[in-house]
């Protein structure tokens, strides 16, 4: 059904056509409508002109049909290139986004890339959501320029990246459980002798307290990983508990790992008879930026694993 | 769904058949209401919307000349089969007797090998008209 008028019609059809195509098209469908108009008239006298350039546009179908009709190659998106499309910008956004966190919580006052990596806005609440809101369409923005320019031939070719359907087997759920346990070991409590310098007879510790403080907060992440390993080991791996502990513990390391990496002060290193004052920072310098450049990539490894885990999590509750 | 079938089932199923019977009539020129009409006298009725993508089409691969009639009170574009659309009508009639043929041979096999009737025919002994 169309409400169109004739001329309206056809200028809706010119305009939606290519311009090489649209004067040509007018004229024939002009055609057709008189002759539809004609017919109608002579089979039916009793109605109006109104009435019977109604029942030819009707007769057409609306413009944008026929005009999708009319083009040889009318555009479609392959489901598996929409797949590809919505589960990159899934990846992308959350690290970007995860990278502006990251800006604003080390307290950064200028962009790395100016217009396309900045810190968000505090506040007010409005303009946190409308930098959300930015970050998201320039993802879009650059994603579909990306696959206009190469991903047209094979859209897959972007995925493997990003295996949803990888289950660990039980075997490596059990590797990764002790892989846990030695981290945990390590972390609550042999932090100071594991990560430590030699200063004459003695070990010292050379992490910073601002970030002693929040490597607790890693043993909620190593839960996470261990209650979906241990469901591995049970059978129930490919279940929606083990994708949801999964989702939860990447999201939660990844929190962890923008966390420590904008601590004031990640490593402090002892100076004393053999290390001088000016050693001692320059070491500092180095090894903090090795840190940070560790925390940084394993807090965008986690998130990419997030959105991964989330998606197969929203499958099986689907499903 | 109407009567049980898809409306889609009859939709795709008539899409290629007109397109033929379309170039059947265009054996001699014809304006595109013209075409409709006849069309759907024969029992394949198509809307202006559906017939014009298909003649447009075969008119840009060649298949239809067109030449415009500006003798009548308005012009009238005329449709009409080429020599190469002869070609692609004779090859479009060609796969049209080979897929029917396979249905038919198909849906024939299907009849000869159907299970007999539950129902107990007539000249059936009273046995079993009795069991039954």
């Amino acid at each position: 059904m169309t409400d169109l008028s004739r001329r309206d019609y056809l200028d809706r059809l010119d305009d939606l056509l290519p311009a090489k195509e649209g004067a040509r098209v007018r004229q024939d469908v002009s055609a057709l409508i008189d002759d539809r108009i004609e017919a109608a008239l002579h089979r039916d006298p009793a109605l109006s002109d109104e009435q019977a350039e109604r029942r030819a546009l009707e007769a057409l179908g609306p413009p944008e049909r026929l005009a999708d009709d009319l083009v040889s190659a009318p555009l479609t998106i392959p489901l598996a290139t929409r797949r590809s499309f919505v589960r990159l910008l899934a990846a992308v956004f959350a690290c970007h986004l995860l990278l502006s966190i990251a800006l604003t919580v080390a307290g950064a006052q200028s962009a790395p890339i100016t217009g396309l990596l900045t810190p968000l806005p505090k506040e007010p609440f409005s303009a946190v959501f409308l930098g959300v809101i930015t970050i998201f369409l320039i993802d879009t923005g650059a994603l579909l320029a990306l696959f206009v320019a190469v991903g047209r031939a094979r859209p897959d070719r972007f995925e493997p990246a990003m295996p949803l359907d990888r289950i660990p087997t039980r075997r490596g759920a059990i590797e990764g459980l002790i892989l846990l346990g030695l981290v945990a070991v390590i972390l609550n409590f042999l932090l100071d002798a594991v990560f430590a310098v030699k200063q004459g007879d003695d070990m010292q510790p050379f992490l910073a307290g601002d970030l002693k403080e929040v490597l607790p907060l890693a043993n909620i992440v190593l839960v996470f990983f261990a209650a979906r390993h241990v469901l591995t080991i049970l059978g129930r791996g490919a279940g929606s508990w083990a994708a949801a502990a999964g989702a939860l513990g990447s999201l939660a390391g990844s929190a962890f790992f923008v966390l420590a990496a904008t601590r004031g002060k990640l490593v402090s290193m002892p100076a004393g008879s053999k290390l001088g004052r000016a050693s001692a920072e320059v070491l500092d310098s180095l090894i903090e930026r090795v840190f940070l450049l560790v925390f940084v990539v394993a807090a965008l490894m986690l998130i990419v694993s997030f959105v991964g885990q989330a998606i197969r999590f929203s499958r099986k509750i689907r499903s | 769904m109407t009567n049980g079938v898809d409306p889609r089932f009859e939709a795709e199923l008539r899409r290629g058949v007109v397109q033929l019977v379309a170039l059947h009539y265009l054996e001699t020129p014809r304006y595109g209401y013209d075409l409709v009409r006849l069309l759907g006298e024969a029992g394949f009725a198509v809307e202006e919307g559906t017939l014009y993508p298909i003649l447009r089409r075969f008119e840009k691969a060649g298949v239809l000349s067109s030449r415009w009639d500006t003798g009548g009170k308005r012009p009238r574009k005329y449709y009409e089969l080429s020599a190469e659309g002869r070609e692609v009508k004779a090859a479009m009639l060609a796969a049209w007797s080979r897929a029917r043929d396979a249905t038919d041979g198909v849906l024939h096999r299907l009849t000869q090998e159907a299970p007999p009737s539950a129902d107990v025919p007539e000249d059936a002994p009273a046995e079993a008209k009795e069991d039954s």
